[in-house]
């Protein structure tokens, strides 16, 4: 019917414009009829388009051969620039029969007269403009503000009412007539086409409990779904409190049963969901750099994550050639690339839960990254493997930038301190105590060091080498000032390495490549220029020669020496000299006899006399020795070994020593000198005989206590000095010294617990005191035989506790030396 | 399949557009083609103005067989010459 009419109009129209008569006329519906009846016959052929174009050339052909080159050229012309549409030949093929003796009657210069049917817009006047809006608005003719005026601000004009106003026939265009040029190129939207969209967008946007249940398209569904995988707001999601992604609009399928749906919609929103968490958390504002170069990580897994939903929507928007729309299929699809991006959400999203601001937990989430990358390695699972390690190296690589500053400088950094495995000990701590209160490690509770799990190994080697540089720097031995650059230290640690490395070796695990690669960095961190701690220690400190040199000064290594010093002071003492104590001159006899050894610093030493209740200021010349304190200034880096300037044992040392030298020296002088008697031994009254058996037997003690001394002396200088040489650190030093220390104090009876034998044997010392003084008395028979016996008896006794209590000593604490010295003072006693 | 059935109709809604577009008397491409074909009805000497030439056009895209209409328009030619002879001689007699 349609076609009737249109065919029908045309007819009437073709009518009016052949012949000139209107609808008015009488004989207009006759012909109409005639002419439609005309149309409609159908007992004519097909046109032949070949046939057509033949005579089409046979009339070019005709025209040329009669000597109308310019109608051939024109005609031809034209037919060349004929779109080659289905109707051109039906129309040549009118033209053809229409034709009138063209050869005669046609003329180029009739083509001169053609003009396109053109109806210019009518003319705007004045009228027009007033009747549209009477400018009677004060603003219509204000001034015009003079500068730029940009067609831009003037209103939007919609032109797609209105004819053109330049020829569209023209064949060529003003130049500044850019308007109309645009205009030819201009598509209009196709409103129909967006018709559809604003119908599913009205649908979805349903609430959920409407009781309209409305069906949609799978492809809308799939259109919504990765939208909402994308983070894009969606009328079929809506994205609550918390990251939750949840179905909003009430809707069902042709192809599938509503609970299917809603399943398949719940499984997308669950996914959307994590993706969603992921997102925001990558946003969030972290003050952890480690923390900020995880979220990079995962920030590059969600823009992967993208490319892959980006290229899933491609194939719906450019189909191939069989595309098949199925929700389920994208769903597979969706949960393959996402997997390892929701795996790390939930990593995440349990760590925040846990977390909730402990600081205890400061590395929780690299302790779980690192724990799930190796579940995975375990697993096989190379795609979860490959997101969880990449974000773990990216967080691992920048913690380890403040490590290595601290390693390679001994500085500990500004940022991040509060969770930094170093913390700052005691700030003004002297040089002599740098190394141990300087630093200190920072402790979780629970006692471990506040790094993450896979830095625990590390740790005290960590803590040990970056001590190391500070105590260099802050004694003066500057260390390598060659910066360690800890970019390139941390490239090692890429996703590239780890695959290269265990691609080729199936059965190494991440967790032991992982150390592996910490530990060459670390090892980075030294060149072999590096100067160490123990070079710096036993070469420029000179450790092992303040060690001997306090064998020299304290414990008379050098016998020439001590005997130097001690027969001074014991002179002074004996002629009863009141300046004894003075301690500059005290002072300058120890540095002039002791202080004189090649290896000994004589203005290292100093001596200062002790006055206290312990120490009182009269009294018998060998508790009056023990106020003798000696002093050597050893260097602050190795006070940092022996953790104390005074070194109490080696005072206390010093002290027995020259009570056992005086009782020595009592004993051996010119006092007992029986030459001058007039008599002979044999002569000698009974007193006077035990006296001199007791003389033997304290000379013999003593003599004893000299060895054993001297024994153990040497050995532990020996023992001290192999220690020393082999050991790595000042850690280690400082044990060995304190062992060292340990040991002296108990083989020369200087401990707390054996201080009862110590006494003991200051009182045998004190006899040979009060043997010398009561020599004058026996010699005018004015001390009896039984006080000589009492002082006897009193020495075999005490020899005996003394023994017997080495022997129990020795062996409780297993210390041959003292198991020595009991069998020898056994043996001559018994 | 859905898929298939959304491009088929795109392609039906933009085939419908296209003639739409094609039969405009604006179209740019359809204007040009009108004009050549006015400059080859010029040369053959039809005898046919744009006006009626655009309507014979119309008349064959809708599916009118050109020689059908050839006659039709021969015919009322004729009609047209008599109509006019007889307009002409009634004015005379008046």
């Amino acid at each position: 019917m349609a076609h009737a009419a249109t065919v029908g109009e045309l007819a009437t129209s073709l009518v009016r414009s052949l012949t000139g008569i209107t609808r008015d006329d009488s004989i207009f519906g006759g012909l109409k009829d005639r002419t439609i009846k005309g149309l409609r016959d159908g007992g004519h052929g097909r046109v032949n388009p070949f046939e057509i174009k033949d005579r089409c050339a046979g009339l070019v052909e005709k025209f040329g051969v009669l000597n109308r080159d310019d109608l051939a050229e024109a005609l031809q012309s034209r037919l060349d620039s004929l779109p080659e549409t289905r109707w051109i030949p039906d129309v040549l093929s009118l033209l053809l029969q229409l034709s009138n003796r063209p050869l005669e009657n046609a003329s180029l210069s009739d083509l001169d007269g053609l003009t396109a049917v053109f109806s210019p817009p009518p003319e705007l006047t004045w009228e027009d403009i007033v009747a549209d809006g009477p400018l009677t608005d004060d603003d219509a003719w204000g001034e015009v503000e003079r500068g730029y005026h940009s067609s831009g601000d003037d209103e939007v004009f919609d032109g797609s009412d209105s004819e053109p106003t330049t020829s569209t026939q023209a064949t060529s265009f003003a130049e500044d007539d850019i308007a109309a040029l645009a205009r030819l190129h201009i598509v209009k939207p196709d409103a129909i086409l967006l018709g559809d969209v604003r119908t599913a967008r009205e649908t979805l946007s349903r609430p959920r409990d409407s009781s309209d249940v409305n069906a949609v398209s799978e492809l809308i569904l799939i259109r919504e779904t990765i939208s909402m995988l994308r983070g894009l707001p969606t009328d079929l999601f809506s994205v609550g409190s918390g990251a939750v992604v949840s179905i909003s609009s009430n809707l069902c399928i042709a192809t599938a049963s509503k609970p299917m749906l809603y399943h398949l919609l719940s499984n997308f929103a669950e996914i959307g969901s994590q993706l969603v968490f992921l997102r925001h958390w990558t946003q969030q504002k972290r003050s952890e750099a480690y923390v900020q170069s995880i979220q990079a990580a995962v920030q590059s897994t969600t823009g992967t994550i993208d490319l892959n939903i980006g290229r899933l929507e491609q194939r719906f928007i450019e189909p191939p050639d069989s595309c098949v729309v199925s929700l389920i299929d994208v769903r597979i699809e969706v949960e393959e690339f996402t997997r390892a991006a929701i795996h790390l959400s939930s990593i995440i999203a349990a760590n925040d839960r846990a977390s909730n601001g402990d600081k205890s937990s400061s590395f929780a989430l690299l302790d779980a990254l690192y724990e799930e990358a190796c579940v995975a390695d375990m697993a096989g699972d190379k795609q979860l493997f490959n997101a969880i390690a990449r974000a773990l190296l990216a967080g691992i690589r920048t913690y380890l930038r403040p490590v290595l500053l601290w390693v390679s400088s001994g500085d500990l950094p500004k940022q991040g301190a509060d969770t930094f495995f170093v913390r700052p000990g005691v700030e003004d701590c002297p040089l002599s105590e740098i190394w141990h209160k300087r630093f200190a490690l920072r402790l979780q509770t629970g006692g471990r060091a506040c790094a993450p799990e896979v830095m625990q190994p590390f740790i005290e080697q960590l803590y040990a080498a970056g001590k190391e540089k500070a105590f260099l720097k802050l004694n003066g031995h500057e260390a390598d000032e060659s910066v360690v650059d800890a970019v390139s230290l941390t490239a090692r640690l890429s996703m590239a390495t780890v695959t290269e490395r265990l691609t080729p070796n199936s059965l190494m695990s991440f967790d032991e490549l992982l150390h592996e690669l910490l530990q060459d960095c670390f090892a980075g961190t030294r060149s072999p220029d590096t100067t160490t701690l123990r070079t710096v220690m036993l070469e420029h400190v000179d450790l092992l020669r303040h060690t001997r040199a306090l064998n020299d000064v304290f414990l008379g290594h050098d016998g020439m020496s001590l005997q130097a010093f001690t027969g001074s002071l014991f002179g002074l003492l004996q002629r009863g000299s009141s300046n004894w104590h003075d301690k500059f001159f005290l002072t300058r006899l120890v540095q002039s006899t002791l202080g004189a050894a090649p290896i000994v610093h004589g203005h290292c030493i100093t001596v200062s006399v002790l006055t206290d209740d312990n120490h009182p200021a009269r009294g018998p010349i060998s508790r009056q020795l023990a106020r003798i304190k000696l002093a050597y200034a050893v260097p602050c880096p190795v006070q940092n070994v022996t953790r104390s300037a005074d070194l109490p044992t080696y005072s206390a040392a010093f002290s027995l020593l020259l009570q056992i030298e005086y009782a020595a020296y009592v004993l051996s002088s010119q006092t007992f000198d029986l030459r001058k008697l007039g008599f002979g031994w044999r002569s000698a009254g009974p007193a006077l005989q035990e006296t001199l058996s007791l003389r033997e037997r304290l000379i013999w003690f003593i003599g004893i206590l000299r060895s054993h001394y001297g024994t153990v002396i040497t050995t532990h200088a020996d023992g001290l000095r192999r220690g020393l040489e082999a050991a790595n650190g000042i850690d280690s030093m400082a044990e060995i010294w304190a062992t060292h220390d340990k040991h002296l104090r108990l083989c020369l009876l200087l401990a707390p617990n054996v201080a009862p034998l110590i006494d003991a044997v200051k009182h045998i010392l004190r006899l040979s005191e009060s043997l010398e003084d009561a020599w004058p008395s026996l010699l005018d028979q004015s001390t009896s035989l039984p006080a000589v016996t009492r002082m006897a008896a009193e020495f075999d006794k005490i020899l005996a506790f003394v023994a017997a209590g080495l022997r129990s000593v020795s062996r409780a604490g297993g210390v041959p030396a003292l198991e020595a010295l009991a069998e020898r003072l056994q043996w001559n006693a018994g | 399949m859905p898929a298939a059935d959304d491009s088929k109709r795109k392609a039906a809604r933009e085939t419908i557009v296209g003639l739409t577009e094609a039969n405009s008397q604006n179209n740019p491409a359809n204007l040009l083609q009108q004009d050549i074909l006015h400059e080859i009805s010029t040369l053959l000497n039809t005898n046919l103005d744009r006006q009626s030439l655009s309507y014979c056009v119309s008349l064959i895209e809708n599916g009118v067989n050109p020689e059908a209409l050839a006659t039709v328009i021969k015919e009322l030619r004729v009609q047209n010459t008599r109509y006019e002879a007889e307009r002409g001689a009634a004015a005379t007699e008046q």
